[in-house]
């Protein structure tokens, strides 16, 4: 955002009041319109340009009590699209991620994100529009939900409307598709959003072709038990502003002495009142590396009455209590393994209860309605930011082709939806690379130690000494397969197919029937995952003498 | 196994010796490139020798008009050979991405302008006007055959024929299907997109509708069990009273009885071959107007047996050519409409397209001009 589009914008919301006023519904006040060009970079390095008009509107929503407030946001046209050049291929609901203080707000021109999606090199043809949230812009009187249910959600939904009106009264179209996005923070939003839109927005018109969530905090009650089970979190910031944000939106109550230890306890009203970054970094919180430096003990053990209240209230407030998703609904859930701000167990338990409901995880786009992937395994928080940025604008630049018809193109069904382990085998052995004949080279025979005569468990832990050596558990690999979708039989299939030596040789082959019973001992570590993952594929696993 | 009509032969008595004539042709000569870049587009077409062939043939059968579809990249060695004794319509272009600015990253909004729609006309008879109009509807760009990837639609010719007659005629290509889609169920959007582009036939031919004689022709990608053409385009045009349409193939193939829709994925035969009714996709029909010169159907042909060579078919359609008689009521001396019944099972699929393909032979080599163009064998 240049200094320029920030002077206009701020010119604008000092003399505003030129605004206009839709129907009640999806009512709209313009603060400030103006045309700007935006780049895309990184680092110092400009990818892309591209002019836009740019909006700074507002708009009637709720607070997290259901009373009204006025909120902010920004709506972002690619010029050519806004004078009628370029088709428009649809909107992106992009819902942003943690932010510094109210001066990084959308509306206040700092954010470089949406620049970075309009701008990259594939200049996809989409109108950004984007909330402020509660708290920031027009409602800066007010505190900021932050994680904390789903009143930005509401908030970004009207956005969402209103932008639409806003659309149709300056006479440009909006495109046939519609997406919500964000990553971090924006990956929490999404899921509160797309929740939000299937129990209270369906009927007002919003269906999503896709929701794109990347680092998110899906499950704000596991993410409190992850933060205080390792202790050690790269983003103690974040941790308190969220339990600040749910002990005033939820009215907990909770006196902040007894939750925090000082420096911060002491400097909690002004963390609510400035919602800024910075005081946190003045008083010293920043450079905090483990929680019980921050919380008080009781909030650090499970076992205590105050530990279990928190925890009771984020159960209340976290994104699966009370959704009834549509399954009709596409989604792609990513998360890094090694996240070092929200651990990826905050946001794969949300995988287990989507599949519960009817959706089928799997790792290769479009191939279900649940794209998952928890295998980037080596990108701390931010960095994987890129990985998910990367696909999910690959995924939108192609989505127009993809579903030009308004259903998935038939060549590109064809492709995917018999695609599973087997076929990726013989694909890269088409591609010049036979993982059967790498399996079975006398250096990896004798790296497996005889894997032909090993059993199926004791391969497993011959491998979790291998995948200890690029820093992952065989529970991982095993929880990247459940995430994926794949089933025990592809595992079984492709093992007994690497195995082979040559196709005329006799087969050895390890079948898993509906019985099996599992040597517990060797996979004591990963058991439970083990167990779930088994019966899911069907077996029936049942407790073996040494008990489970 | 499927059973094919192919050809009629029709005996006319009475004022035969008097009538005057003359033949018209539709075909679809399956000009799409055989590949675009790394992209396998039309393997099994044509191509340049074998659309050189076309024209051969086209030339030594000698309609005095033939329409085609599909004529895209191979126009040139379609119409040399017809050269000498046509006159011919304008050529809308190619599909290709030589020479053309094209935007890969949003391929979404890319269509080719060509219409593939071209006429030829025996020297004598004299276009007087003509006009190209793309369908209001379409449906399928990346699958559902790929129908919006170029500007299809239908062009209007006024043509005055040798002996002063004036006829309007109508050369169109109607929205296809993907015959997978129509095995499962899944091309009802292709079928709505069909019905949208009759009703807009019809509307415009009753906006410009005078006493002249109309007749429709082109690959209508249409089967009367499947498509509402019989209540939405004949029946509606004849209940303005101010014409009547009929189809060449009814009358002359299928006893007067237009055949009735069907409910159900497909109506068509069991193998997915031609309906074993004898009716394609490629249709002739004809509309005379209540007040004006009249024109009969007296022959069809669809000509399985001559458009090949090696046995192989030449295109994936196969030419229907209908001869048409002028007067001022319908003849009543057909007295003998002889079926021949063969047996194949090699080239039609569901859309009419052939099975085999074929490619050989002629050539064309033009100077650094482009203009000059010489056969070569």
């Amino acid at each position: 955002m240049t200094t320029d589009m920030r002077k206009l914008i701020l010119t604008a919301l000092l003399t505003a009041g030129v605004g206009l006023s839709a129907s009640a519904q999806n009512a709209y006040k313009i603060l400030s319109e103006c045309d700007t060009t935006v780049k895309a970079k990184i680092e110092k390095v400009t990818l892309g340009s591209r002019d836009v008009r740019h909006f700074v509107y507002e708009y009637p929503s709720k607070d997290g009590d259901g009373q009204p407030v006025t909120i902010s946001g920004i709506v972002m046209v690619p010029a050519d699209i806004a004078n009628g050049t370029t088709p428009c291929d649809g909107i992106i609901l992009f819902n942003h991620h943690t932010i510094g203080g109210p001066e990084q707000a959308p509306s206040q021109g700092e954010l470089d994100v949406p620049s970075g999606i309009l701008a990259n090199p594939l200049k996809p043809n989409y109108i950004i529009v984007m909330s402020d949230y509660i708290g920031y812009g027009s409602s800066i009187d007010h505190q900021i939900a932050y994680l904390c249910g789903d009143t930005n959600a509401r908030n970004c939904l009207d956005g969402l409307l209103a932008a639409r009106q806003l659309l149709d009264d300056k006479q440009i179209p909006q495109g046939r598709f519609l997406f919500n996005m964000g990553y971090s923070q924006g990956g929490t939003e999404s899921m509160y959003i797309a929740k939000l839109r299937d129990m209270e927005y369906k009927d007002r018109g919003i269906t999503f072709d896709k929701t794109f969530s990347g680092g998110g905090m899906l499950d704000c009650e596991e993410a409190y038990s992850a933060y205080v089970e390792k202790d050690q979190c790269d983003a103690i910031n974040d941790v308190a502003m969220f339990l600040i944000s749910v002990n005033e939106n939820c009215h907990l109550g909770i006196d902040y002495h007894d939750l925090f230890k000082e420096p911060l306890a002491s400097h909690v009203q002004e963390v609510i009142e400035t919602k800024s970054k910075s005081v946190l970094s003045r008083i010293g919180v920043s450079d905090l590396d483990s929680l019980h430096q921050l919380l008080q003990p009781a909030y650090m053990d499970w076992k205590s009455d105050e530990y279990k209240a928190l925890k009771a209230k984020l159960a209340e407030i976290k994104i699966t209590n009370g959704w009834e998703p549509d399954t009709t609904q596409r989604y792609f859930i990513e998360h890094s393994r090694h996240d070092n701000y929200v651990p990826v167990k905050c946001a794969r338990t949300i995988i287990p209860w989507m599949k519960s409901k009817g959706f089928k995880p799997s790792l290769v786009p479009g191939k279900t309605n649940l794209q998952t992937n928890t295998v980037v395994f080596k990108l701390k928080h931010q960095p994987s930011a890129a990985i998910w940025f990367v696909q999910t604008m690959a995924a939108v630049q192609a989505w127009p082709v993809i579903y030009y018809e308004g259903e998935q193109n038939r060549y590109y069904h064809d492709v995917v939806k018999d695609l599973n382990l087997m076929k990726v085998i013989k694909f890269l052995e088409s591609m010049g690379i036979d993982l059967r004949k790498m399996f079975n080279t006398s250096q990896a025979r004798a790296f497996m130690a005889a894997p032909r005569k090993a059993s199926f468990f004791e391969l497993l832990q011959q491998i979790q000494d291998a995948l200890a050596k690029v820093d992952l558990t065989i529970n991982d690999v095993i929880e990247m397969i459940l995430d994926a979708g794949i089933t025990p039989e592809d595992i079984m299939e492709v093992y007994n197919y690497i195995k082979q030596t040559d196709s005329s040789s006799a087969r050895e082959t390890v079948m898993l029937g509906e019985h099996v019973e599992v040597p517990v001992y060797l996979l004591r570590q990963y058991e439970q995952t083990l167990a779930d993952w088994l019966m899911l594929g069907g077996v029936d696993v049942q407790y073996g003498q040494w008990g489970w | 196994m499927m059973v094919a009509i192919l050809t009629i032969c029709v005996t006319q008595a009475g004022y035969a010796q008097e009538a005057k004539t003359f033949s018209i042709t539709t075909l679809n000569v399956d000009g799409l490139p055989q590949k675009i870049l790394v992209a396998k587009v039309n393997p099994d077409g044509p191509g340049g020798g074998g659309s050189v062939r076309i024209g051969r043939y086209l030339q030594k059968r000698g309609y005095d008009m033939v329409f085609m579809q599909e004529d895209f990249n191979y126009h040139e060695e379609l119409t040399v050979p017809l050269e000498d004794d046509y006159q011919a319509d304008a050529w809308s272009g190619d599909v290709g991405v030589d020479g053309r600015q094209i935007d890969y990253l949003h391929l979404q909004n890319h269509r080719f302008e060509c219409d593939g729609l071209m006429g030829v006309w025996k020297n004598g008879i004299t276009l007087t006007s003509t006009s190209s109009t793309p369908w209001t509807a379409n449906f399928g760009k990346f699958s559902h055959a790929l129908d919006e990837m170029v500007t299809k639609g239908f062009r209007r010719y006024e043509l005055t024929l040798t002996d002063g007659l004036q006829i309007v005629v109508y050369n169109m290509h109607m929205d296809a299907g993907d015959t997978a889609d129509e095995r499962e169920g899944k091309d009802s959007l292709d079928r709505d997109a069909r019905l949208k582009q009759w009703n807009q036939l019809r509307e415009e031919i009753l906006t410009r509708l005078d006493t002249r004689p109309v007749i429709v022709v082109g690959d209508l990608n249409s089967y009367y069990c499947r498509d509402q053409i019989k209540s939405n385009f004949i029946d509606e045009i004849d209940a303005t009273g101010r014409a009547k349409v009929y189809d060449a193939w009814v009358e002359l193939q299928n006893g007067g009885k237009y055949p009735a829709p069907v409910d159900g994925i497909v109506c068509c035969e069991a193998n997915g071959n031609i309906l074993e009714s004898g009716e394609v996709l490629d249709k002739v029909l004809y509309i005379n107007s209540t007040s004006g010169t009249e024109i009969h159907a007296v022959s069809y042909k669809l000509d399985t047996t001559d458009y090949q060579h090696d046995g192989k078919m030449l295109g994936d359609h196969y030419p229907v050519s209908v001869t048409f008689q002028i007067g001022s009521r319908k003849p009543t001396g057909i007295v003998n409409v002889n079926r021949e019944t063969i047996t194949n099972n090699r080239y039609y699929d569901l859309q009419g397209r052939r099975v085999d393909g074929h490619a050989h032979g002629i050539v064309i080599e033009r100077n650094r001009e482009n203009t000059h163009k010489r056969i070569i064998k």
